[in-house]
């Protein structure tokens, strides 16, 4: 099958699906809910059979031909399509199967059946023209899954400036596919395929292919997370169902970075390029960090925290297409090459689980302060969550570890000997001291999260009403497929790694230098690292096998997975052997005397972050009032987003300032008007007097 | 002076008080008579006699400590209590809490850390930031004066010297000065130099015991063990001159003992030594950074409940009893009041460091004038029931008694107790939730020692 | 700052008393103790560590005072090995003063249950051994009879830290050596 038919097929799920199941209302509403689940898990499965087909390299290039006075069509996998369409299909299906008992099972179908047929077409864009289709129908599937299971005024505020900042994305990428396409010469231009536009695009000062990236970046970047494009996912996915969220921000940011990474094969824009990669991905992590580490609200947390990822995604690509640049053949591009994508696939299993799990904690409370020992009530969910947020706090051997871990060996290994290699290199360790800030909060984050949700006292006592639905074997299974990626970007990356390589080399012409080696293959590799002071570290999952050149490395970090082990085994140890079985003597908590301890009286989430909020007070604009009134001591903290209220907050009064002056003299009276036309003519009569030659 | 107001006139009531207090009298206590009068009882400076302000309490009087008197704030919660108790205008103090999002209450006691009394703290804290302490007491009340009543003199003593160990004898002495005004008497002047010789040292053995808690709590054991040492040597003197190490019993005693001759030098050493520990403290940082500024007290909280004793006078508020009105042969020996104006944890340090040094320098004057056989008191003759107020200046400041006797002028009638521990109390939470820290606490807990004995009567 | 002074006490020698493991006559000993429950054997006796966890039970402080004293140079409870600790998961004995308020009482029991085996209870003062004057009062137990198991009494108002002392030894079994000494 080639691409044309598989981007029919798409079109058509994504018409008749939702077309026939509506027919079927008048039948029934359970035969139309089963029907749409039926077409949701073809989807899956054909999202998995397409990947295969891409990954296996079968797919060919296609058109679709519409009548005139359309454009032809030109169908053709984008760079990674064939992982991420099952990828894709993967979380779609966990997806399907975390909501299958849901209340809400039947909206969320509505929106998850044009969703996963809007991914399979985006996936297979092989043109200006596609790519910007495909865009157009992801963002109206992320917007029909935003809406279609709630209604509140948060969620249309949130919808509107998701929609508003997808159509201002899809208007620049209109812009600079039309740039591009204007040096064609004569000719219908926009049924070129990437490779013809390619040479057009040759033909452009390099000036010119940065404007257009930037074009292309901006647009894209609404969809991935870039700063300061970024603004509608901490207030969507918070209001979005669990999954839904887990969607945006697991598998559409990554969609977001393949679209730009096509264009990116196409203009070729240089060093350049890099830098505002790498300075955008930087800001943008460390802000993210900053909000994630501060936010009270579960979900927003998450947002946040997507941010940051994505931040570090877009400092590695930058470190990649610099060093790509100036260094072709440096180990550096290819290390940098691989932590962007491993943590993208990273991300996209584990934040998918933690968003997804947010719907068991959505009717209990919304803050983290307001929940608390999750794990007494759902074990299995806790060890879900556990293993999610583990993965993004960079614990190995998971996959945000290793995605982390290469980033820094890029950002630390030496580029060359020249100096301009060295300013080069530089500007990584500077950006470099940022981005382990950003992981570092990253880190609080996650302890906190996993921390505030799932240990600790209850926090309310909940009546039986509005405990959420125990946990059924469905989920279970949903679950277990959303962390397969986790485990394919953490142990698996051996396998990962070369592969990983081998299609950088293919589409990007990166050098495909080993970043990974059989420990003791190259036995006279290992005295050199030893002798600049390098650690082996070894790659998860494969034993016997190393993370492969290495710049410096200041320890080796699964000591410290070794330690916890080691002691985790002697308490079991002295538990077994020592006491032999005997019960352990269980105590109330030693609480000074104090009766009534209650979970007021343990430590607050925000009180956690407080001393960070301390430190970073210049960052955040942090107030504090405190006041009394009849005998109560209140007390409040606020904080500015600064790039809402101090950046589009004024833009946006200022256009509805000119909007309301323009408004105004065009609803004036008569007089005005004649006023006006009085004026004018004064004016020009004046100047014409005044300039009696011209 | 005696003035009472009739039921119903207890805003007029209020408004004198409140004027008088404006004109600088201070204000002792807040008692009701077996009668059921609520007596305000305040002293102007300088005077002899005591000012007090009676109303039937009848359907009702306004709140002290509404009106912003702070000074009456444990008695006035006492009366509340009673069996026939008081009615407060308004009934209650609104509900104390704080409020905010992520403060979480902090519960620190009864049972504290190393040897303390049964006090407990709910610190309200944001991160490690203290935005607002409640103290929560009553663990441990005796109703010592609920006890009193009834009893005859000498047994009443026994209770009210057990009332705090580490102000045994100021408690002994306020008490007797009560009962002696209710009786009409005046003790004799060598009784009052042995009384001062008492007290003195009885104040000396209390500071050292809370200089040394407050090295501790900034983590100098060696100091902490200098300060203990010169107070074990007070606490056995105490037991050679007074054959107690808490002057349990020295009132009715009267006398000191012989090895008092000896006393004199050794006392002295005690004095230097202290000086010499302070003088190594004030070049020791890591004690300094942790006192200078903590525990401010505020300037509201400082109008409203005026602190007493070395509290007080690390405020700016320069009230000692000994110099209001001699109660002693204190305006015989000079003796200089420390006053540091910052309110803070240091001040308050370096109020009882200078205090140990001018009680060495008292005891020092009156020790070889002291009795050494028992003074004669002169006849007295009582008639008919009486009433009496006893003030001194216990270690930690102002220790006020009202006794009514019996008409036979042996039993106790009714008791009321003003400690400056229950008065003092108050101004400790609005100082520690005052931009400290919770490592401050400590400390700053330490810099104020007050008992709890004496609020938990 | 402190380092001088920290030499110069060392130089000086020692303030610590024998006491109770030979005379001295500036500690003086005024009630003296008693072990009103033989340590429970199954229990086992205390050797090495020997924390000591205090509870007010409504004292006037003096005890408090006394027991504060033991860490003074004078006495230095250390050097038999006791030390005072914050938590009763630490403790091996508890340190009963003052009156026992009905308010304190179960709070006392609380820390009992959260001591680890063994353990030993010591009631000290006066006060907590019958109330002394304040058996009358409202609230008052005056006895920790019915809330803790007693090991061994010590008597006085307050009691002195030298009879502190040799109560403390007396609970954590060292009777034979304290008779072998003639300090007992």
């Amino acid at each position: 099958m080639n691409a044309g038919l598989w981007a029919q097929l798409w079109i058509g799920v994504a018409l008749a699906g939702p077309l026939v199941a509506g027919l079927l209302g008048w039948v029934g509403s359970r035969v139309q809910r089963e029907f749409l689940r039926g077409v949701l898990v073809l989807g899956t499965l054909a999202l998995f059979w397409m990947g295969g087909q891409i990954l296996s390299g079968h797919m060919t290039a296609g058109a679709l031909t519409l009548p005139a006075p359309f454009p032809r069509l030109v169908f053709a996998p984008l760079p990674l399509a064939g992982l991420w369409s099952s990828l894709s299909g993967l979380l779609l299906l966990a997806t399907g199967l975390l909501i299958w008992r849901h209340e809400r099972a039947a909206n969320l179908l509505w929106a998850l059946v044009p969703m996963a047929a809007s991914i399979g077409l985006f996936l297979l864009a092989g043109d200006g023209l596609t790519l910007l289709l495909g865009l157009e129908a992801v963002s109206l599937t992320s917007y029909l899954g935003l809406i279609s299971s709630r209604r509140s005024r948060k969620i249309w505020n949130a919808g509107w400036v998701l929609l508003i900042l997808s159509e201002m994305g899809g208007l620049l990428l209109i812009l600079a596919i039309g740039l591009i396409v204007i040096h064609h010469g004569p000719g219908l231009p926009w049924n070129d395929s990437f490779p013809a536009m390619a040479r057009d695009a040759a033909r452009i000062s390099l000036g010119g292919r940065l404007v257009i990236m930037i074009l292309v970046l901006l647009a894209f970047g609404v969809k991935a997370g870039l700063f300061p494009v970024m603004i509608w996912m901490p207030l969507a996915e918070p209001e979005a169902p669990g999954p839904i969220a887990g969607i945006f921000s697991g598998i559409f940011t990554a969609l977001a970075i393949l679209g730009m990474m096509a264009v990116e094969r196409v203009v070729l824009p240089g060093m350049a390029w890099g830098v505002v990669l790498f300075v955008l991905g930087t800001v943008g992590a460390v802000i993210a960090a900053l909000y994630s580490v501060v936010s009270r609200h579960v979900k927003q947390i998450l947002a946040y925290s997507t941010l940051e990822i994505l931040g570090l995604v877009f400092a590695a690509l930058g470190i990649w297409a610099m060093a790509a640049h100036v260094a072709p053949l440096s180990l550096v591009s290819t290390l940098a090459w691989d932590a962007a994508m491993i943590l993208l696939i990273m991300h996209a299993g584990s934040k998918f689980v933690l968003f997804a799990l947010t719907e068991h904690t959505e009717s209990l409370a919304r803050t983290v302060d307001g929940l608390g020992g999750l794990a007494r009530r759902f074990p299995s969910l806790s060890v879900v969550a556990a293993v999610g947020v583990a993965t993004l706090a960079a614990i190995p051997p998971l996959g945000g570890f290793v995605g982390e871990w290469l980033l820094l060996e890029a950002i630390l290994k030496p580029l060359g000997t020249t100096e301009s290699l060295r300013n080069v290199h530089l500007l990584f360790v500077f950006g470099g001291i940022f981005l382990a800030m950003a992981t570092a909060l990253g880190v609080a984050t996650y302890i906190r999260w996993f921390g505030y949700v799932f240990l600790g006292p209850e926090r309310r006592p909940n009546s039986a009403a509005e405990l959420p639905p125990s946990i059924d074997r469905h989920q279970i299974a949903g679950y277990a497929l959303a962390l397969l990626p986790v485990l394919l970007a953490g142990p698996g990356v051996p396998w990962l790694i070369p592969w990983l390589n081998v299609q950088g080399q293919r589409d990007f012409l990166n050098n495909a230098q080993k970043v990974i080696a059989p420990l003791f293959v190259h036995p006279q590799a290992v005295p050199l690292f030893v002798h600049i002071g390098g650690t082996l570290v070894k790659a998860p999952g494969a034993p016997g096998t190393i993370f492969y050149p290495q710049g410096f490395s200041v320890g080796d970090p699964y000591v410290l997975l070794w330690m916890g082990l080691a002691l985790a085994l002697a308490v079991a140890l002295v538990r077994a052997f020592w006491r032999r079985g005997a019960a352990v003597r269980h105590v109330r908590p030693w609480t000074g005397g104090t009766r009534e301890y209650s979970p007021q009286t343990s430590f607050s989430a925000e009180g956690f972050v407080h001393p960070l909020r301390l430190a970073f007070q210049a960052f955040y604009g942090l107030q504090r009032e405190r006041w009394s009134r009849s005998g109560v001591r209140f007390y409040r903290h606020t904080i500015i987003y600064r790039l809402e209220q101090q950046g589009y907050l004024p833009v946006l009064r200022a256009g509805q300032w000119v909007a309301e002056k323009i408004r105004k003299t065009q609803s004036g009276s008569t007089p005005l008007y004649l006023a006006y036309l009085m004026g004018a003519t004064v004016l020009a009569l004046a100047l014409a007097l005044w300039h009696p030659g011209a | 002076m005696e003035m009472i107001w009739a039921a119903g006139q207890g805003q007029q009531w209020m408004d004198h008080i409140l004027e008088q207090r404006r004109r600088g009298c201070r204000l002792l206590l807040l008692a009701q008579d077996p009668a059921g009068t609520v007596w305000g009882v305040g002293r102007d400076l300088g005077a002899t006699e005591d000012a007090w302000w009676g109303i039937d309490p009848e359907g009702g009087v306004v709140r002290p400590s509404s009106a912003g008197i702070g000074e009456w704030i444990h008695q006035q919660e006492e009366l509340a209590h009673q069996s026939v108790p008081v009615r407060w205008d308004p009934p209650e103090h609104p509900l104390r809490t704080a409020r905010g999002k992520g403060i979480f209450r902090y519960p620190l006691g009864p049972v504290h850390a190393d040897v303390s009394e049964s006090l407990r703290y709910d610190l309200s804290v944001m991160g490690d930031e203290i935005v607002y302490l409640a103290l929560r007491h009553g663990y441990k009340p005796r109703h010592i004066a609920a006890l009193c009543a009834g009893k005859s003199v000498d047994d009443a003593l026994v209770l009210v010297e057990r009332m705090t160990a580490t102000s045994s004898f100021s408690h002994q002495w306020a008490f007797a000065m009560a009962v002696e005004q209710a009786r009409g008497q005046r003790a004799p002047e060598a009784v009052r130099v042995y009384r001062s010789v008492a007290q003195e040292m009885e104040r000396l053995a209390s500071h050292l015991g809370d200089l040394a808690t407050l090295a501790s709590s900034t983590g100098l054991p060696v100091a902490q063990m200098d300060y203990l040492h010169l107070k074990e040597t007070i606490l056995r003197w105490n037991f050679r001159l007074f054959h107690d190490r808490y002057l349990r019993g020295a009132l009715i005693r009267g006398v000191l003992d012989s090895a008092a001759d000896a006393a004199a030098g050794a006392l002295i050493a005690v004095g230097e030594q202290a000086r010499s520990i302070t003088r190594e403290l004030l070049h020791t940082p890591s004690f300094l950074d942790r006192l200078v500024g903590a525990g401010k007290i505020p300037a509201g909280t400082l109008d409203f409940v005026r602190p007493v004793g070395p509290v007080g006078r690390s405020a700016g508020l320069g009230d000692d009893v000994r110099a209001l009105w001699d109660y002693g042969v204190y305006d015989a020996v000079s003796f200089a009041v420390p006053q540091w104006p910052n309110a803070d944890a240091y001040s308050r340090f370096m109020v009882r460091t200078e205090e140990v040094s001018s009680s060495v320098n008292i005891i020092r004057r009156l020790l070889p004038v002291a009795p050494r056989t028992p003074p004669i008191w002169p006849a007295a003759e009582f008639s008919g029931p009486g009433r009496g107020i006893g003030v001194v200046e216990a270690p930690r400041g102002l220790l006020a008694y009202a006794v009514w006797l019996t008409s036979d002028g042996r039993q106790i009638e009714k008791l009321a107790v003003a400690t400056p521990s229950a008065r003092n109390w108050h101004v400790v939470p609005p100082a520690v939730a005052n931009n400290n820290i919770l490592q401050d606490f400590p400390i700053i807990d330490a810099s104020f020692l007050l008992s709890v004995a004496g609020w938990d009567q | 700052m402190f380092y001088w002074r920290w030499l110069r006490n060392l130089a000086e020698g020692s303030k610590t008393t024998g006491y109770p493991f030979s005379e001295d006559p500036a500690v003086v000993s005024r009630g003296g103790s008693a072990v009103v429950h033989e340590p429970l054997a199954a229990a086992g006796p205390i050797r090495r560590a020997m924390a000591i966890r205090h509870i007010d039970g409504g004292s006037c402080n003096g005890c408090e005072s006394e027991l504060q004293m033991l860490s003074s140079p004078d006495y230095d409870f250390s050097r038999v090995g006791f030390s005072y600790t914050p938590s009763p998961r630490h403790a091996d004995i508890l340190v009963v003063t003052g009156v026992i308020t009905q308010n304190m009482a179960d709070i006392i029991a609380d820390v009992f249950e959260g001591m680890p085996r063994p353990k030993r209870v010591v009631a000290l003062g006066q006060c907590a051994l019958s109330g002394h004057v304040f058996r009358a009062a409202p609230g008052v137990l005056g006895s920790l009879e019915g809330i803790v198991p007693v090991t061994v009494e010590i008597a006085g108002c307050p009691p002195t830290p030298g009879d502190i002392l040799k109560g403390l030894l007396l609970a954590v079994d060292a009777a034979p050596a304290l008779r072998k000494e003639g300090a007992v």
